[in-house]
């Protein structure tokens, strides 16, 4: 499999007032920390981890939405971090993005047909003439009617607004699609429909899909890979089931714990893991997740954990094999 | 369970707008034991939260109205008593916490002394009872260094810790009843297990009762003893925990059972349920799920089926159930 996006060793720091006498003092935010990771052409990839852990930051820079501070993006072989003009076209042509609240990522006072065809104008897909044909297309392929085209976004419930929004991410027929928390606003009877949705376009399409999401559950119906983000580090990658079967990082193995699963006898943990993420502002000293590990060692607060890499799996942790 | 705690009869909730009534929550009817957590499941818009709103007489706008036969609590019916009446049963009888803490906690007062205030107006303490009795319910709800925490704003206050202090503000009060809605949705997973273990540990020591709103069966199924599933404002199944999750016998209840993504992990199609909910201004005239249901007859059409007891301990609301004995 060729490797389509590649992210090496990536940093993205915001800087922020509030330090210092007057506020004058910026703080720096470390919100991506040395971010690592592969997608092949026609692989999904699960980016999971709480909130705050820079998931979204992460997607955001890979689509060059966000600066970057140091590190490499590379789509297609080609380092989108150099920001030279051509290539970021190419990106905008060939990459796109789902967003969470499908109501707020659409202009209200927009008709559908309107919001693809902007689209369809802007990236010049196809000639003027065929354009309100493509338009009835693209709904289709979602499965909505083609008199949708007519409504605004009010007048459509959350799972259609969701579908049109992916008519509107495959509308430049893109190479990779970063899905960022697409489904966490749908009720679950229609979260299924647009999984399946997403699962058929990519065969069909052979579309690499970064999906970025808190629901493990998700990760392991629709993912190939998942990686585990946690303060801005990615510290375990590797194929879906490997990795819930067998979690290499303690952080992985406490949020698997976590999901609440419908079978009434499996109970709440007993110990579930404490405390909560600290403020990126001030990332605890060594390992990131070292305040929170039961299985820390004294040498994990001084030094950055280790990284191993085991066949498809690679994880950063003090502990070559999982101590439990 | 003995005599149930909470008993609602035939509760309803009714909008009305431009002279035309809607009704919201249609003739709910439950009990709560002492000691018992009831999850009330459903989906965004089947009227969960605005049963319990109308519970605790706290509805969001003036053109709501609520209806029912009776609703039972600690020797009052709660539909008889006036405001005053009503002001002085909430909190104390009847607590509840919400989904989102930020939005619930006054940003301008210290944590402590939202805490203290019901407890200063419910218990007629002092100021400094109240404030020695703040510091020991934070202790309960697992806050670190509550002595010196008592005295900090919300905003000093990571997420998780947030939802424990309104849990602290709620069981200041010493409710009987606590209605958690959506507790854990805006948390992070981690933290989403600190605080169920939370809920259960208060209800093991206290004996607290819960009714506990979630659209989670994963979180319902970890924590409750009983679940109502609720569609387009009606009580479609209730039933124990066990026997709902492993025979879900309404066709709604096997389909959200079978959307969760946790199951069947081995096939890669997710389950849905097709469509969508019904508006509640443009109800179906038979069954409310008929439209969506795979097993409906010609008369879930006409006819609106009624909830009944179906079995010892369940009730149910369907003209074509699912076999007890596995799915159809």
């Amino acid at each position: 499999m060729t490797t389509l996006l590649q992210v090496n060793d990536l940093h993205v720091q915001f800087s922020t007032a509030g330090g210092g006498l007057f506020g004058l003092r910026p703080h720096t935010i470390n919100a991506v920390n040395g971010a690592s990771l592969t997608l092949a052409a026609g692989q999904t990839l699960g980016l999971v981890g709480e909130s705050g852990c820079g998931k979204s930051t992460l997607a955001r820079a890979i689509l060059h939405l966000n600066p970057v501070s140091a590190g490499q993006v590379l789509f297609d072989g080609i380092d989108m971090t150099q920001g030279r003009k051509v290539d970021i076209a190419r990106l905008r042509r060939e990459t796109a993005m789902i967003f969470q609240d499908p109501y707020a990522a659409l202009n209200p006072r927009q008709r559908i047909g309107q919001i693809l065809a902007e689209v369809l104008q802007v990236q010049r897909k196809v000639p003027t003439e065929r354009i309100p044909a493509r338009v009835a297309e693209l709904l289709e392929l979602v499965g909505l009617r083609a008199e949708l085209a007519e409504r605004k976004p009010g007048s459509l419930s959350g799972g259609q607004c969701q579908r049109v929004g992916i008519a509107r991410a495959l509308a430049i027929e893109p190479r990779l699609i970063v899905a960022d928390e697409c489904v966490a606003a749908l009720d679950v009877s229609i979260q299924g429909q647009i999984i399946n949705l997403l699962l058929a376009l990519r065969e069909r399409m052979g579309l690499a899909l970064l999906f970025i999401t808190h629901d493990l559950g998700v990760v392991r119906r629709l993912c190939d890979r998942v990686a585990v983000m946690y303060l801005g580090q990615i510290v375990e990658e590797g194929p879906v089931d490997e990795v819930f079967d067998a979690p290499h990082h303690p952080y992985t193995a406490a949020l698997i714990q976590s999901i609440a699963d419908i079978d009434p006898a499996r109970r709440l943990p007993e110990r579930p893991l404490a405390g909560e993420p600290p403020s990126p502002l001030q990332l605890p000293s060594g390992c990131a997740f070292q305040p929170r590990c039961l299985h820390a060692l004294p040498t994990c607060s001084e030094t950055a954990p280790p990284r191993h890499a085991q066949g498809a799996r690679r994880h950063a942790c003090i502990h070559p094999r999982p101590p439990y | 369970m003995s005599t149930p705690l909470l008993q609602v009869r035939e509760l309803s909730v009714i909008a009305r707008n431009d002279r035309r009534e809607v009704t919201l929550v249609e003739r709910l009817s439950f009990d709560l034991g002492q000691g018992e957590i009831l999850g009330l499941v459903g989906e965004s818009g089947s009227g969960k939260t605005l049963a319990c709103r109308a519970l605790m007489r706290l509805l969001p706008s003036p053109n709501l109205r609520i209806e029912g036969k009776s609703v039972h609590l600690a020797g009052h019916d709660l539909l008889q008593l006036d405001e005053a009446g009503m002001r002085r049963l909430r909190g104390r009888e009847l607590g509840m916490i919400f989904q989102n803490p930020s939005s619930h906690l006054d940003p301008l007062m210290r944590i402590g002394e939202q805490i203290a205030e019901g407890i200063r107006l419910h218990q007629g303490a002092s100021r400094r009872e109240a404030r020695a009795e703040a510091i020991d319910v934070l202790r309960q709800v697992g806050i670190p260094d509550p002595k010196s925490r008592v005295d900090n704003y919300p905003h000093e206050f990571s997420g998780g810790m947030r939802q424990r202090a309104m849990i602290a503000v709620a069981l200041g009060c010493n409710p009987k009843v606590l209605i958690a809605d959506e507790p854990t949705t805006a948390l992070d997973v981690t933290v989403q297990a600190q605080i169920l273990r939370l809920l259960l540990e208060l209800r093991d020591r206290r004996g607290l009762s819960m009714i506990l709103i979630s659209h989670d069966l994963g979180v319902v199924a970890q924590t409750c003893d009983s679940i109502a599933v609720m569609y387009a404002g009606r009580l479609c199944e209730h039933g124990g925990k066990h026997e709902l999750l492993a025979h879900p016998r309404h066709p709604y209840s096997a389909g959200l059972l079978a959307c969760h993504p946790a199951q069947q992990p081995q096939a890669r199609l997710m389950n849905s349920i097709a469509g969508q909910p019904p508006l509640l201004d443009a109800l179906p005239s038979g069954c409310r799920f008929e439209p969506r249901c795979a097993q409906a007859l010609p008369l879930c059409r006409e006819q609106l089926p009624e909830l009944h007891e179906s079995g010892p301990g369940h009730r149910l609301a369907c003209h074509t159930p699912l076999l007890a004995g596995g799915p159809s």
